[in-house]
């Protein structure tokens, strides 16, 4: 068994932050799942690390809305699972490689699928070597709605 | 209001019994070097998986910039075989490109200290009746670079071997390469 299923939430509340914390270092890759119920709009799905807030992860995206497609790049305050345009539901999956090696700093790969605003494909990158011990989910704007679940997955 | 969360793997959590999806090998680079191979696959893992997954974490050892690329080959052939499709995003543009009978599969990485990853599927491999599918999910966050990517082997025979290789200079220490199983029914 190398797909193991470390912890899983479903908000009874909605909550613009939800923490998974002293997570081991057993595995090599983290996977965080998101699946959304429809709600306020978030703006972005951000991922920190740590409790880190300072501008040490920067992003790049692709990015195909059914009628044009766009790419950005950024450094910024926080890592991004996706960006949320409207209030549709929404699935998000981050990819957190190599998350307790200590001499990398940390790539993040990420799908998005907004039910009625885009698909996105994101790489992400936290400058820091140290292993990942806590991993915070948060909205830009809003909350992630009532009923949305999130899970946290730890491959060997 | 945070809602911190427990992890459920602390000793003594059990997994489900039926797993469908085990590591097989890694390699973790102790030193630079031009290529990782995989050997004797469908002898080791055809009666059992039906599909496999490469995760990987890599750069190579140039400093002058950033980003080169990987070449993935199958079975030793460097023949004409190939086939791949890029849908990318470079920070200002989103690209597609190909390269129709080509005589590999190819994907970023990055270069100047800064680490790239990719998570490839593989499908069917130990099938005979099928030419291979692969399907990778690249990230190169400092080039900048994302792209999602298909590639085609067109021959029908076992996938015995995987062979992983810079194309810029060699692949870095510390650069690790993980294959896993995906169980059949």
């Amino acid at each position: 068994m190398s797909y193991i299923a470390l912890a899983t939430t479903t908000l009874g509340s909605a909550a613009s932050s939800v923490t998974f914390s002293s997570i081991p270092a057993t595995y090599r890759d983290l996977i965080v799942v998101i699946d959304a119920k429809s709600g306020a709009g978030v703006a972005t799905i951000g991922l920190r690390f740590n409790s880190d807030t300072g501008n040490n992860y920067s992003y790049v995206d692709m990015s195909g809305t059914g009628s044009s497609t766009s790419s950005s790049a950024n450094t910024q305050d926080r890592a991004t699972m996706g960006f949320v345009p409207g209030t549709s539901a929404y699935m998000s999956t981050a990819q957190i490689m190599d998350y307790a090696q200590t001499d990398k700093h940390k790539t993040v790969l990420a799908r998005h699928s907004n039910a009625s605003g885009n698909v996105q494909a994101l790489a992400n990158r936290w400058a820091n070597t140290n292993a990942i011990t806590t991993v915070n989910l948060s909205t830009a704007v809003n909350n992630f709605p009532i009923g949305t679940t999130i899970s946290l997955y730890g491959v060997a | 209001m945070p809602i911190p969360l427990g992890i459920l793997a602390a000793a003594g959590f059990r997994p489900s019994a039926a797993g469908a999806y085990d590591l097989l090998e890694s390699t973790v680079l102790t030193g630079n070097q031009l290529s990782v191979s995989f050997t004797n696959l469908a002898t080791k893992y055809a009666a059992t998986y039906q599909h496999l997954q490469l995760r990987v974490v890599t750069r190579d050892t140039f400093t002058g910039g950033d980003g080169s690329t990987v070449l993935m080959r199958f079975n030793g052939d460097s023949g004409n075989n190939y086939s791949f499709h890029f849908l990318e995003g470079n920070g200002s543009s989103v690209l597609s490109k190909n390269g129709v009978s080509t005589s590999r599969i190819i994907f970023q990485q990055s270069s100047n200290g800064n680490w790239s990853a990719d998570v490839i599927d593989i499908l069917d491999p130990f099938e005979t009746t099928k030419n291979k599918t692969t399907r990778i999910l690249c990230g190169a966050p400092t080039v900048p670079y994302v792209g999602l990517l298909s590639g085609n082997w067109r021959n029908t025979a076992q996938i015995t071997s995987i062979l992983l290789q810079t194309e810029g200079f060699n692949l870095a220490q510390g650069s690790r390469f993980s294959l896993y199983g995906i169980r059949s029914a």
